[in-house]
């Protein structure tokens, strides 16, 4: 029997916008502008060099609602590539990049086969002649999937003996953080008896199961900053109609952090300057000689919470951070600092003194639980959420943001206020 | 803080004025109008908050009466001294002089202030009749703010300030109808970052648009492409035809006269050219026959011309010789003379050479002698020798005469030295002698001192010892005269009668006076007994002491001078003195002593440098003797020299006496006529071999002449030559001819029997060709020939026509399909080719259309696809939209901090009355002798309502003047009463404030004044003095200052 090899990847989302990202430079801007081509020529380039028999991609390679024609181009140069070399590529459309959505016309080459969206099509991958392994697999028609595609899937065929792959994007166990489409269950697949199953939809690594194997080989590079970690694909190589050995490889252009520091313990602000700094080469080594783009949570209680209310202290503090970073290859871009720290002060206590400090922090507790207040507090609100700007590009104000914001103000004006200042004292 | 002291250096009409204490509590400043009560609040306030800009319509006070226009305010805090000290030459020059001398500004002053603003102390803490009747100064935002937050657990922090700050927050980040607020700068950007991906977008839309229409574009130029090969097809047909037009109308002529001319088969390939060729060898062959018959006659003829002399060419080695030696007999001719004449020049160059190194000398003699390197060098040593002996002998007697030369110094020196000596004609003495004398001069000298000293000691102490029995006498005279006592005595009594007189009179100053004296007269009386008593007592028992420990010191003293006195004679004696010598003598006699001792050491220097210069004198005379030694050798060397000389020149039969030189120049002159007789040798071997050279040539050529029988001069020997020469060169050349023509003529007849033969076969093969074909003769034959070639190069004609044909149209049926194609005419042909070109011309141009439609579209395709910008936008506008919800997160929460704070104002200052009310009402309660019981402030009201005690309410505007002051007057003490529970109390100043008060509300307010000036420094300035005194008289611990 035959050895081949093939590389499982998924949810390229080519030329994605990395949604939620701010604070970044053109220098930066320009890095995560070609990351996701970065990462998807780094598995051209890693299927070529390990000359691997074929690329399996398991949907999701652009984002159809962005109709950005540079994605599916470069699409289409890596395809070619890939074709120069006689690697065989079997690809599926997801929810972001479905049949009927929006693609450019070009032409793939020969080696280029796409699963169609009514039925699942089953491809034979044929190496010197020879049929090696069967790959099923079905597209989504439409961006919302609900059905359960992997019940379209057929039972593996023993006669044959074939190596058998369903290649399909779906939502396997309900993953809430996720959209819900195609849902299926681990039970449902594996019931196929297929020998690997090839899933994309969900961004992060996982192996659901071996032998037979089902693995989501997650995004080959992070989009937004909450998809943190190494990124990248499954490499498998099978002998005997059996997986011999299978590697996930870390092919990410940028890799994205978001590391938290407390500022209990911290008294000056150098002292939170060189806990940044020593966060930042944490993240360095770990990034391993590639950019890391890192957000930077700020959190617990201190002295240093009134500084970091200041007007512009935390502009002007990444500002100075960005400006030691030198070397664009390993770099460490502090995209934001985050500051969710809290004033050193007991708010129960201040709440019991008789004074206007108490009334005031009555009524921002009350403000959090207060329907009436927080209808108020929404119109007062309106004219920036109401306004034609807010309406088309803010998003509202979720109860728990609403409940965030009071909280924020609240701190604001404490740490304005003279808290702490008794009558009696002189 | 408290109010020290006041310096105004130069300050409206006060110049250096120094207030140098203030009261801690009240203190009253009574001053006439324009006395500078206003002045010095108004300084006051300045030091505090500074001077007001040049620009204002405030009264700068500027100093009238000289001096620096500023000056210090001494304060204390917490006891601690300050000094605040403003100059109006720079308003930020505030210094605040800490205790310990360190200079402090603006935090300081604030600290010291508890950072109370300008508006509140002027309004509030120092302020006159106007501010006082004018309830909008009670009401303004900073000082209601500062009233009202009094209370609220925030101290002097002021609310208003914060919302300010909310609201620049927030205008900063949002304005509902601005653009520069960064939210709708940000949804201004977004916007147009959304315009632009829109277009992007489009793009993407007409990439499709395009790739369609290039689609169609592609298969419509297919379409036209496959016209156009058609057409070009058809085109190259017509070109083909055109091309052979001429060829097929040939080809079709051709074909019609093959049809019409006979074919001889028999008849041989080139049969005709055959025959022509046969005919035309045989031409030719007759005709060479001829040409060969001409060139015999020819040659014989040129022979007979021909010249050759056997005599010549039998001699042609020896006249070849003989020419060959030409040219050296003649060098040899021209050189001999020359030769023979420098022969002789060297003969007399000799003799000359022999002449100059004397007449002794011959040839032989000459060549005999040994002019070798080893006498060369000889005389060269010997030269060199001489030179180096002279140098030296030189040089010794150089130096022989400088000893010399220093022995006659040295000798002048020691006598000069020597001479010295004599004239110091010193008594030889013993040196130690000397100083021994030295040393006992110096004894006697000391003790000389010494005894004096005790002689002055003694009688010194002999003087105070009769001093002292003398007082003890005076003293006893004293006690017995109480003069003192009496006048004292008397002075008393005078003093005691005339207090008694002033007294009765009721004169009590006088009295007093009198009654110090009589107390003074009798203190004195009492002093002098008392000092009188004591005095005496001490007195005797020293004296006794005294006199007895004197006694004995004089005793000692008389020993002392004794010893001295005996020591003294024995030095003089052993100095032999006669006596006891003064101390003058003494130290004239050390002075003579001195001298002697220097004498002494003079001559003992003479003595060593007269022994260190015989010492040298003797070194040099032992060189004179070394160098003079020197000399004498080197006499002996030169005389040994002269001799080796003298036996040279002898060994070589050269004169005597004669210098190196002149042998030098004999031997040059020697080697000259070595030189000049092997010259001669050589001239004479050459002029030999010359003079031999000549006498062969001319052997050999007379030899030769004889052989040739002709007779020749020798002078004419080389003309001769020249002629002969010439004859061999030409009878050798006719000779050569000769030999050639005879070759050829033989060539010749082998050649003409050949031709002979070759002519009878080509006759006989030219009748076979003819008998060949049955012709009747050649003419026949030729007749037939002509036919056949006809025919047979018609075929060929048409046959290669055919093939040009073909080779351009191709062919089997290629070739019979295309010469159906022929029209009939040629105009016919030209018609059917400007239809295609029209054809042709049209399609060409829709396919240039259509391929520039194709160029476009690729080319705009192409620019679609290279635009790269789209992820790069979308990327911005992400960022964008992420830093547009933080902005908006962040402005939120700013309205949410500005809503529910101003909920809780609400909220406190309707549930809340702040505790300066309560303060002010118990001020004016006081003020008003209970009248008025309460007061009330609403904080959404700029009002203010007063209730009496039957709780009837009235606003202040309906009070009495005099109330609504004690009104606004009690609320300003409520203020500072309740800004102290929080802050540093601060010093008041008030201006004439209660000018407007009943007595009795007067009387009140003094007490509430004076109940404020125990927690309080208050300064009350007035022109009244009435009011001045009642303050003072309320409050009694008050200071009063009258200012002039």
């Amino acid at each position: 029997m035959e050895k081949f090899s093939f590389v499982h990847t998924s949810d390229l989302h080519l030329d994605s916008r990395f949604k939620g990202i701010s604070g970044i430079n053109d220098q930066v801007g320009e890095l995560l502008a070609d990351a996701t081509f970065s990462a998807y020529f780094s598995i051209i380039d890693y299927c070529i060099h390990h000359k691997v028999d074929f690329l399996l991609i398991a949907g999701d390679i652009y984002n159809a609602e962005d109709r950005s024609l540079r994605s599916q181009l470069k699409f289409l140069e890596g395809m070619k590539k890939l074709n120069k070399y006689g690697v065989q590529v079997y690809l599926v459309h997801g929810n972001h990049d479905p049949l009927s959505g929006w693609s450019a016309k070009l032409s793939f080459p020969p080696n280029v086969h796409v699963f169609g969206g009514s039925k699942v099509e089953s491809k034979v991958f044929m190496k010197h002649n020879k049929p090696l392994a069967k790959i099923h697999g079905i597209s989504f028609l439409n961006r919302s999937v609900t059905a359960n595609l992997s019940k379209k899937f057929p039972i593996k065929n023993f006669i044959e003996s074939l190596f058998e792959i369903g290649l399909l994007h779906c939502n396997v166990g309900n993953n809430m953080a996720h959209e819900p489409y195609a849902p299926c269950t681990l039970q449902d697949l594996d019931s196929h008896e297929l020998d690997y199953w090839a899933l994309g939809h969900i961004h992060a690594f996982k192996i659901l199961q071996k032998e037979p194997w089902i693995v989501y080989s997650g995004c080959p590079q992070g989009i937004n900053p909450k998809e943190t970690g190494e990124k990248g694909v499954m490499h498998v190589e099978v002998e005997n109609n059996k997986v011999n050995d299978c590697n996930w490889i870390p092919l990410h252009a940028v890799q994205w952090f978001i590391n938290e520091i407390s500022i209990e313990g911290y008294s000056t602000e150098q002292q939170l300057m060189d806990g940044i700094y020593q966060e930042i080469e944490k993240v360095r080594k770990k990034a391993e000689q590639r950019p890391a783009i890192l957000r930077l949570v700020l959190n617990g209680r201190g002295p240093l919470f009134s500084s970091l209310t200041k007007k512009d202290f935390l502009e002007d503090l990444i500002e100075e951070i960005r400006s030691l970073e030198q070397d664009p290859a390993e770099m460490v871009w502090v995209e934001n600092i985050v500051n969710k720290t809290g004033m050193s002060i007991n708010k129960d206590h201040l709440k019991q003194q008789n004074d206007f400090i108490a009334d005031l922090l009555k009524i921002f507790e009350q403000s959090k639980k207060d329907d009436e207040l927080q209808t108020h507090l929404k119109e007062e609100l309106s004219p920036l959420f109401n306004s034609p700007g807010g309406r088309k590009f803010i998003s509202k104000l979720s109860s728990e943001e609403m409940n965030e914001i009071i909280e924020q103000a609240e701190n604001f004006c404490l740490d304005y206020l003279p808290i702490g200042y008794s009558d009696n004292e002189r | 803080m408290i109010f020290n002291e006041v310096y105004m250096d130069g300050f409206g009409t006060f110049n250096q004025f120094h207030i140098k204490k203030l009261h801690p509590g009240l203190t009253i400043i009574l001053g006439n109008n324009e006395a500078g009560k206003s002045t010095i609040m108004n300084f006051i306030k300045r030091m505090l908050f500074g001077f007001p800009d040049k620009r204002s319509n405030l009264n700068l006070y500027p100093p009238l009466n000289g001096g620096r226009h500023g000056g210090r305010l001494m304060v204390s805090v917490d006891n601690e001294p300050y000094i605040i000290e403003r100059y109006s030459e720079d308003k930020n020059a505030l210094q605040v002089i800490l205790q310990d001398g360190s200079i402090g500004s603006f935090a300081e002053l604030h600290r010291l202030t508890g950072s109370i603003n300008k508006e509140v102390y002027e309004n509030i803490f120092a302020f006159g009749l106007d501010e006082l009747q004018n309830f909008q100064t009670l009401n303004n935002d900073s000082i209601k703010e500062q009233l009202y937050s009094a209370g609220k657990g925030i101290g002097q922090f002021s609310l208003g300030d914060l919302q300010k700050e909310i609201d620049k927050q927030m205008g900063l980040l949002f304005k509902p109808s601005g653009s520069k607020p960064e939210i709708n700068a940000m949804l201004k950007e977004i916007n147009i970052f959304n315009q632009q991906i829109h277009e992007i977008e489009k793009d993407a839309n007409r990439h499709e648009e395009l790739n369609d229409e290039l689609e169609r574009t592609a298969s419509a130029i297919k379409t036209s492409e496959n016209e156009r090969k058609k057409l070009m097809v058809q085109k190259h047909t017509y070109d083909q035809i055109k091309n052979t037009w001429e060829d097929w109308q040939k080809l079709k002529e051709l074909q019609h006269e093959l049809s019409q001319t006979k074919e001889y088969t028999e008849f041989p390939e080139d049969g005709l050219a055959n025959l022509e060729k046969k005919q035309q060898e045989i031409c030719s062959i007759e005709k060479t026959i001829e040409q060969f018959h001409q060139k015999n006659v020819k040659n014989e003829r040129e022979k007979e011309k021909l010249f050759i002399s056997p005599l010549l060419l039998e001699q042609k080695d020896s006249i070849y010789e003989i020419q060959k030696g030409l040219k050296q007999y003649e060098k040899a001719v021209i050189d001999l003379p020359r030769l023979e004449s420098n022969l002789k020049n060297e003969k007399n160059g000799l003799n000359l050479c022999l002449q100059e190194i004397g007449e002794e000398w011959d040839l032989e003699k000459a060549l005999s002698m040994d002019i070798s390197f080893q006498n060369k060098d000889f005389i060269k040593q010997f030269q060199q020798k001489k030179l180096s002996l002279k140098e030296k002998n030189q040089n010794f007697h150089l130096e022989l005469n400088a000893i010399e030369k220093e022995i006659y110094r040295l000798e002048d020196e020691i006598q000069e030295k020597k001479e010295s000596l004599l004239d110091l004609s010193i008594e030889k003495k013993e040196n130690e002698t000397l100083k021994e004398k030295e040393k006992l001069l110096f004894q006697l000298k000391m003790n000389l001192v010494h005894l004096k000293e005790n002689e002055t000691e003694l009688h010194r102490m002999i003087e105070r010892e009769e001093l002292v029995k003398l007082s003890s006498s005076s003293e006893k005279t004293l006690e017995n005269k109480p003069l003192i006592m009496i006048f004292s005595g008397l002075i008393a009594v005078l003093s005691i009668t005339m207090a008694l007189i002033f007294f009765t009179r009721s004169d009590f100053l006088f009295g007093v006076l009198a009654f110090v004296a009589f107390f003074s007269s009798l203190g004195l009386m009492f002093m002098m007994r008392q000092k009188k008593s004591s005095n005496l007592e001490h007195k005797q028992s020293d004296a006794d002491k005294i006199a007895i420990s004197a006694e004995e010191r004089i005793k000692n003293q008389q020993d002392k001078v004794d010893r001295l006195v005996t020591l003294l004679k024995e030095n003089a004696k052993e100095l032999r003195f006669h006596k006891i010598p003064e101390i003058e003598e003494v130290e004239s006699y050390q002075h003579a002593l001195q001298e002697e001792l220097h004498q002494q050491k003079i001559a003992q220097e003479l003595e060593i440098t007269i022994a260190k210069l015989k010492k040298s004198l003797e070194k040099i005379y032992s060189d004179r003797d070394k160098i003079m030694q020197e000399i004498e050798k080197i006499e002996i060397e030169q005389n040994n020299a002269d001799k080796e000389w003298q036996t040279f020149l002898t060994r070589h039969s050269l004169r005597e006496k004669l210098l190196p030189d002149s042998v030098n120049e004999i031997f040059s002159n020697i080697r000259l006529i070595h030189e000049k007789k092997n010259t001669i040798d050589e001239y004479q071997d050459r002029i030999k071999q010359v003079k031999d050279c000549i006498k062969d040539f001319e052997a050999r050529f007379f030899d030769l002449m004889e052989k040739m029988n002709k007779k020749v001069e020798k002078s004419m020997m080389i003309p001769d030559l020249e002629i002969l020469s010439r004859e061999l060169n030409e009878t050798l050349k006719n000779y050569e001819l000769f030999q050639k023509i005879s070759s050829d003529q033989n060539e010749i007849k082998n050649e003409l029997e050949q031709l002979k033969l070759n002519k009878e076969k080509i006759y006989q093969s030219l009748q076979d060709l003819i008998d060949g074909v049955h012709a009747d003769g050649v003419e026949d034959f030729i007749q037939k020939g002509k036919s056949h070639e006809r025919y047979q190069w018609l075929k060929e004609q048409i046959s290669g026509i055919k093939n040009t044909i073909k080779r351009i149209c191709g062919e089997h049926e290629a070739y019979e399909k295309f010469i159906l194609q022929y029209p009939d005419t040629f105009e016919e042909l030209t018609a059917k080719e400007i239809d295609l070109q029209h054809a042709i011309d049209h399609n060409e141009e829709q396919l240039n259309l259509l391929k520039t439609q194709e160029g476009k579209l690729l080319k705009e395709i192409e620019q679609i696809e290279k635009k790269e910008e789209g992820s790069a936008l979308r990327l911005k506008k992400t960022v964008k939209e992420s830093e547009l919800q933080n902005l908006s997160r962040r402005w939120s929460s700013l309205v949410v901090a500005k809503t529910l704070m101003r909920k809780a104002i609400v909220l406190y200052e309707r549930e809340k009355q702040p505790n300066v009310m309560k303060e002010a009402q118990k001020y004016f309660s006081l003020m008003t002798l209970g009248k008025y019981v309460n007061i009330f402030a609403p904080i959404d009201e700029s009002k203010i309502y007063i209730e009496d005690e039957q709780h009837q309410r009235k606003e202040g505007n309906e009070l009495s003047k005099g109330t609504a002051e004690q009104l606004y007057l009690s609320l300003r003490f409520g203020f500072i009463r309740e800004f102290s529970k929080k802050s540093r109390p601060l010093p008041i100043i008030f201006d004439d404030v209660f000018v407007n008060f009943d007595p009795v509300r007067f009387d009140a307010t003094c007490k509430a004044v004076k109940e404020l000036a125990d927690y309080h420094q208050i300064l009350y300035f007035t022109c009244h003095s009435d009011t001045a005194e009642k303050l003072h008289k309320m409050d009694t611990d008050s200071l009063f200052i009258k200012l002039q």
